[in-house]
């Protein structure tokens, strides 16, 4: 079982509120620029992409790809992040 | 080929369905992604009426890009696979989802790491009859009497077979038989947790799965430790003895007088302390007989004709000679 991250925890402690995406775990300065300019600015943005895609790891996993080219890793960061802060507070 | 960018949405929804995939809303941000993930099961599909390789798909599903469409079979059709076990990295993708998920626990597979996923192949069929209470290693601690009567066995024949599935397999029905006449806590588990440290020297039991089965019958007679050092603890079935620990106080912020009312606010160092000024004899009298002691040695010391000598009354002695020496000199 591998451990959170401070990012992950900070994230899932609270409603996200305004927070950029920058926030999420696994999404950095270079990623969330990517992802802005492709209108996700904010985080309740992507995790409405993740819910439209019906908290799927697989196709979240794909889009986070698609969109702002983040590696295995960043996308496990991203997608647990999320489903965690959905188990706590969706 | 349909050229998937002229489906309708609904279309591509329905297509997709046919492949057992449940697809969400299909609008402008995820349009794409389901057109391609449909791209690849009708390609995959194509592979394989073509030639049905295991392997091919195997290095897809191990890959780390994702090679979507065999998990995405797998995740759909897990119901029907329970039974059966088609290959190993099958049951290992699946061990992954469902481990995600609250999957049926029938499915014992799900609770193997894949580092033992060799013998799962041959465990599933041993112990799927078998009810969910036989998990990994931790659910030694929570073996407690409503699992007493079968789940220990359970997990030493488990342990047992992990490490060596063909040599123990005879032994264990030959131990399980054996034991389940007796009772079952301790000596099992002192045999599990045996077997725990054996297992750290590097699978010695698989090897010598004769001679430990001896070694385990001749060194029975040896008592635990424990029990010996501590005999008036209540034997538990895990073995393990825990007392409750006096809580941190203002731990997170919250007095300790709140938390656990009912414990003595007092260390037991200070217990003991509080028992010692307790004493026997109260200290005022000890002070008395202590001066009267005193009092006593001194006139004995004063009523002696001749003082006792020391260096000290030597050295005063002559001195005094000294001087009178000098003084009736003159």
């Amino acid at each position: 079982m591998s451990s959170t991250s401070q990012k992950h925890k900070d994230f899932v402690a609270e409603p996200m509120g305004e927070k950029t995406v920058m926030a999420l775990a696994g999404i950095g300065e270079v990623l969330g620029k990517r992802l802005e300019e492709k209108g996700f600015d904010k985080a309740y943005v992507v995790l409405g992409q993740f819910l439209v895609l019906r908290k799927d790891e697989e196709l979240f996993r794909e889009w986070l790809k698609d969109t702002c080219g983040a590696n295995t890793k960043q996308q496990g960061d991203c997608y647990s992040c999320l489903r965690e802060w959905c188990d706590s507070f969706l | 080929m349909v050229d998937l960018g002229l489906l309708t949405d609904d279309q591509l929804k329905a297509k997709l369905l046919q492949y057992g995939v449940k697809a969400g809303p299909i609008v402008a941000s995820t349009r794409a992604l389901y057109e391609k993930k449909l791209k690849r099961l009708m390609d995959s599909s194509a592979q394989a009426s073509q030639h049905r390789v295991n392997g091919t798909r195997d290095a897809g599903l191990y890959s780390d890009n994702e090679e979507e469409d065999g998990r995405e079979e797998d995740e759909d059709k897990e119901s029907s696979e329970s039974e059966q076990l088609r290959s190993d990295t099958i049951a290992r993708t699946e061990t992954s989802k469902t481990a995600s998920r609250t999957g049926t626990v029938s499915q014992s597979r799900d609770f193997y790491p894949r580092c033992f996923l060799p013998s799962a192949g041959f465990i599933s069929g041993k112990i799927q009859h078998k009810s969910s209470d036989a998990t990994q290693n931790e659910s030694l601690s929570q073996s407690g009497s409503p699992y007493r009567s079968f789940s220990i066995t359970q997990m030493v024949e488990e342990i047992e077979t992990r490490f060596s599935p063909q040599s123990k397999q005879t032994e264990i029905e030959r131990r399980s038989g054996s034991r389940s006449k007796q009772t079952v806590d301790s000596r099992v588990l002192r045999d599990f947790m045996r077997l725990d440290k054996d297992t750290m020297t590097g699978r010695s039991l698989c090897l010598t799965s004769p001679s430990s089965h001896q070694k385990l019958t001749v060194t029975e007679p040896v008592t635990d430790v424990l029990s010996e050092m501590f005999p008036d603890t209540a034997r538990t079935p895990t073995g393990i003895y825990a007392t409750k620990r006096r809580p941190i106080k203002g731990a997170a912020g919250r007095p300790v007088q709140f938390k656990y009312p009912e414990m003595p606010l007092l260390s037991p160092t200070s217990l003991e302390r509080q028992e010692i000024q307790q004493r026997l004899v109260p200290l005022w009298v000890q002070i008395v007989v202590f001066l009267l002691v005193v009092c006593m040695l001194y006139l004995i010391y004063a009523s002696m004709e001749e003082p006792l000598s020391n260096t000290f009354t030597d050295l005063l002695e002559d001195l005094q000679e000294a001087a009178l020496i000098f003084t009736s000199e003159d």
